[in-house]
């Protein structure tokens, strides 16, 4: 029973100009949850593909259940009773719940597909560890933790006793994580080995038995939760004291409005997104729009950066109406967009980085003379000098954006988003999915740009980067403003009932502050 | 100082071309073996077939001139379908397109009579603008309406191809008995490169020169630029302030004067009028080409040639070795369909190159 059932013996695994993983070494127990945690491009992913059998190690063995194995693709790992839960899911929308778990391995006789049956066991795992998900409903019907959950039974369908998570959480709100985190505890509690990899301390600390650390492709340690405290596994991480906290909030006094919005108002498919919007935003401030998902943050923003024409209202940009210009118009006259999906809308992930950091810049003269001809010197330079401010991570600035970790891409985005040097700055969940140390940089990249007197416009998710980095905060809800706040007195439990809609608690608190 | 973002080719991507490189040559010889197996369920020699195939395409000095010329056409409407495709824009409208600029072109080379330094490059202009003219419909119906590129350029297809045929039956039918419109003027047509019995003219060149044209232009300009960001992920190059809807407008009017030239060059170059049914699906052919190049422009001139040389090769297969030339379309086919199978390829490819790095 003290058998670990996984070890793994010197791993270590190459990439053209990088040792991705550096002689890895650690063994996970029978039943425990077991985080590898490190900042992105740390080797957890590499690590985790070679367990699953989709990288083949250079050197080192693999052992399970004591035994020496060698997977030679996913169908050995599934047959040693491995299951992954990748991080982008790989579910067809089209089909059912039960079609997307059996597909491959269809039950039943040639002719006839056993959907009954199929069904029936998918029904009954879900019921065993409380996933609550209904085989037969289609795919495309489910929510992303619905379809997180059918990705989860896909894995329990074929029998897999250790479950590896690729950061599951990174597409996840935080009363999502709450339960996911109670769906793993309850996989251990029925005898699953959980690896989990995440480089999020919160998530970490709660459900972890043991944490195994790696940074630059080595293991930093693996400790034992309950011996281990945040600071120091974020030490083990990033190598360094971090610290995410900020107090050192500035009392504005009156400077003139940046970016100002009047009574927008915007319908869709008759669903009224916007109502009556307005928001003023100072110079040398920092606004935070705090909301539950889907309450109109994405409206806001795409009316405010021009992608879509409110039914009503204006935006003002240094006191200009700006309601009716494009979008290539807005950015010139000062308007920079982090936005909240950096693979959609923010790079050419087949662009190479020096190409990516120009975006929306191409036509400028400083990059194309005449407004025509790319001048590649000045392109190539331009990389250069902002890979080496924004400490772009990447092999060459000719590599494709697609080939760096996700910090590394939004790094290109703020990177060239602040080159623009924009009065008003728009960051959309600018740190989701980032590690700390990136997290950390893009914060202290928004500071920056109030300190220098800009105004940036954050929306997030997360309240708890809304409360450090804000100095105002607006709450939205159902499309309106709740109320604005200053970040200095709030508490999280007013923002909280505001952000249910709550005008009484925002009344209330303050009340209680006047 | 460094070299250019555009043409710096680490290891990684030299190898992708490779790959990319070696598909095509599979594809191309699995479609060769399968027209070999047709050729020989039908009671002919494939090796005989393919042999005259060659020496028609090759053989000679002469016959390599033929080849080149068969060439231009589908360079040019490669071109013009890889220009578009880059932009997300499907032009399948380079025939009906290169029948405009032909029709053009031979009205102007006909009806408009100036010395050659002013005939010439007016009807190749006015070739180049019938095209754009043709696509320019489908462009703006795109534009205003979101009308499928797909669809309407392929009705417009039809639209020219009832047009000119009409024209040249009605009112600009030349002199003789044949439906064709009349011979264009001695000062517009294109001057021979090679002294006769070779049979190549300035189109050549003019095709090779629309080749770096197309390159320069989509990667060297900031247009070009805006165009392949489109091409590549609409949505990031939206909300970075590119006009989407104005650059796949574009792309579908450079795309229809390339096509025009395409017919241009045909009238000006080799027919010297327009007969009916000139264009041996030089613009559908365009699709392949562009598609066997991965729509880099400078790899549609060696596509191009394959095309023609199976052009030109096709009627010594025919008379030699008694094989129809539409089996030519039926290789043709298959070379699309095994191209398409591209995924299918890369993956046995990559496997077996996987399986030896771990034997």
């Amino acid at each position: 029973m003290n058998q670990p059932i996984i070890q793994l013996n010197n791993i270590t695994k190459r990439f053209p100009g990088i040792v991705a993983n550096d002689h890895i070494s650690f063994e996970v127990e029978r039943g425990s949850i077991h985080t590898l945690a490190g900042e992105n491009g740390a080797g957890k992913s590499t690590l985790m593909n070679i367990l699953y059998g989709l990288y083949q190690p250079d050197e080192g063995e693999i052992l399970i259940d004591g035994r020496p194995v060698r997977f030679n693709s996913s169908k050995d790992s599934i047959a040693c009773k491995i299951g992954m839960v990748h991080q982008h899911f790989m579910l067809i929308p089209k089909l059912t719940v039960a079609e997307n778990i059996i597909v491959g391995q269809e039950p039943g006789s040639a002719l006839k597909v056993d959907r009954r049956g199929a069904e029936e066991r998918i029904r009954t795992l879900s019921e065993t560890y409380g996933l609550r998900i209904d085989p037969a409903r289609r795919v495309s019907e489910l929510t992303v933790t619905e379809q997180q959950r059918v990705e989860i039974l896909k894995i329990l369908y074929r029998e897999a006793e250790i479950l590896i998570f690729d950061e599951p959480t990174a597409v996840l709100t935080p009363q999502e994580i709450d339960e996911f985190c109670r769906i793993l505890l309850d996989l251990r509690a029925n005898g699953k080995t959980i690896l989990f990899i995440s480089h999020k301390m919160a998530e970490v600390m709660k459900i972890s038995d043991r944490i195994t650390v790696i940074r630059l492709g080595r293991v930093v340690g693996t400790v034992e939760k309950d011996k281990t405290t945040v600071p120091e596994l974020t030490r083990m991480m990033v190598g360094r004291d971090v610290s995410l906290e900020r107090r050192d909030r500035r009392a504005f006094t009156g400077q003139s409005s940046l970016l100002e919005l009047k009574n927008l108002r915007y319908s869709s498919a008759g669903v009224r997104k916007l109502n009556d919007i307005s928001l003023t935003l100072r110079s040398g401030e920092i606004l935070g729009v705090a909301g539950v998902d889907g309450n109109g943050q994405e409206e806001l923003v795409q009316a405010v950066c021009g992608l879509i024409r409110p039914d009503g209202g204006q935006v003002l940009l240094k006191g200009r109406d700006i309601t009716g210009e494009s979008v290539r118009a807005r950015k010139e006259a000062g308007l920079g967009l982090v936005p909240e999906d950096r693979h959609r809308d923010g790079l050419v992930m087949e662009f190479s980085v020096a190409q990516n950091l120009i975006l929306g810049l191409h036509n400028h003269r400083e990059f194309a003379k005449s407004g025509v001809w790319l001048d590649f010197p000045r392109i190539q330079e331009n990389a250069g000098a902002l890979r080496e401010g924004f400490d772009i991570r990447c092999a060459d600035v000719d590599a494709a954006a697609g080939t760096l970790s996700g910090g590394n891409q939004q790094k290109i985005i703020i990177a060239r988003e602040a080159s623009r040097d924009p009065d008003v700055f728009i960051a959309v969940q600018p740190t989701r999915g980032l590690d700390i140390g990136a997290m950390e940089f893009v914060q202290k990249t928004l500071l920056e740009q109030r300190d220098r007197g800009k105004g940036v416009l954050l929306f997030s998710l997360e309240l708890d980067e809304i409360l450090s980095l804000s100095d105002r905060i607006a709450v939205i809800f159902k499309g309106e403003i709740v109320d604005i706040v200053d970040a200095a007195g709030v508490k999280r439990q007013e923002l909280g009932l505001m952000m249910l809609g709550s005008r009484a608690a925002a009344e209330e608190g303050r009340e209680a502050h006047a | 100082m460094r070299k250019g973002a555009g043409i710096t080719l680490d290891r990684k991507k030299l190898q992708e071309t490779g790959l990319t490189l070696l598909i095509t040559v599979i594809a191309l010889l699995a479609a060769l073996l399968v027209g070999a197996l047709v050729i020989w369920a039908f009671g002919s020699n494939p090796i005989e077939a393919y042999g005259a195939l060659w020496q028609g395409a090759f053989g000679t000095g002469v016959a390599f001139t033929v080849t080149l010329g068969k060439a231009v056409p589908v360079m040019l409407t490669g071109l013009a379908v890889a220009v578009a495709f880059k932009c997300s824009v499907f032009n399948i409208g380079a025939e009906g397109q290169l029948l405009m600029g032909a029709m053009a072109a031979a009205l102007v080379g006909a009806y408009v009579h100036l010395p050659m330094a002013l005939h010439l490059p007016l009807t190749i202009l006015a070739s180049m603008a019938a095209g754009m003219a043709w696509s320019f419909f489908p462009a703006i119906l795109k534009r205003r309406g979101n009308v499928s590129v797909v669809i309407s350029t392929i009705m417009f297809n039809y639209i020219a191809q009832y047009l000119v045929q009409y024209l040249i039956l009605g009112p600009f039918k030349g002199p003789g008995e044949s439906p064709a419109t009349a011979t264009i003027d001695a000062t517009a047509q294109l001057p021979d490169l090679l002294p006769k019995p070779y049979v190549l003219n300035l189109g050549f060149v003019l095709a090779l020169a629309a080749v770096a044209g197309t390159y320069v232009l989509l990667n060297r300009t900031s247009r070009g630029y805006e165009m392949r960001a489109v091409g590549l992920n609409a949505s990031a190059a939206r909300v970075n302030g590119i006009d989407v809807n104005q650059n796949m407008f574009l792309a579908l009017l450079i795309s229809g004067a390339l096509a025009g030239l395409a017919g241009g060059i045909e009238v000006t170059g080799s027919l010297n009028k327009i007969v009916n049914n000139f264009s041996a699906n030089y613009g559908f052919n365009g699709i392949p080409v562009a598609l066997m190049a991965h729509n880099n422009p400078f790899a549609i001139i060696f596509t191009a040639l394959l095309i023609g040389a199976m052009r030109s090769g096709s009627a010594m297969m025919q008379s030699s070795a008694g094989i129809s030339k539409n089996m030519i379309d039926v290789i043709q086919g298959l070379i699309i369909v095994f191209l398409c199978a591209e995924n299918v390829i890369r993956y046995y490819v990559k496997n077996r190159a996987g399986g030896k790095q771990h034997a």
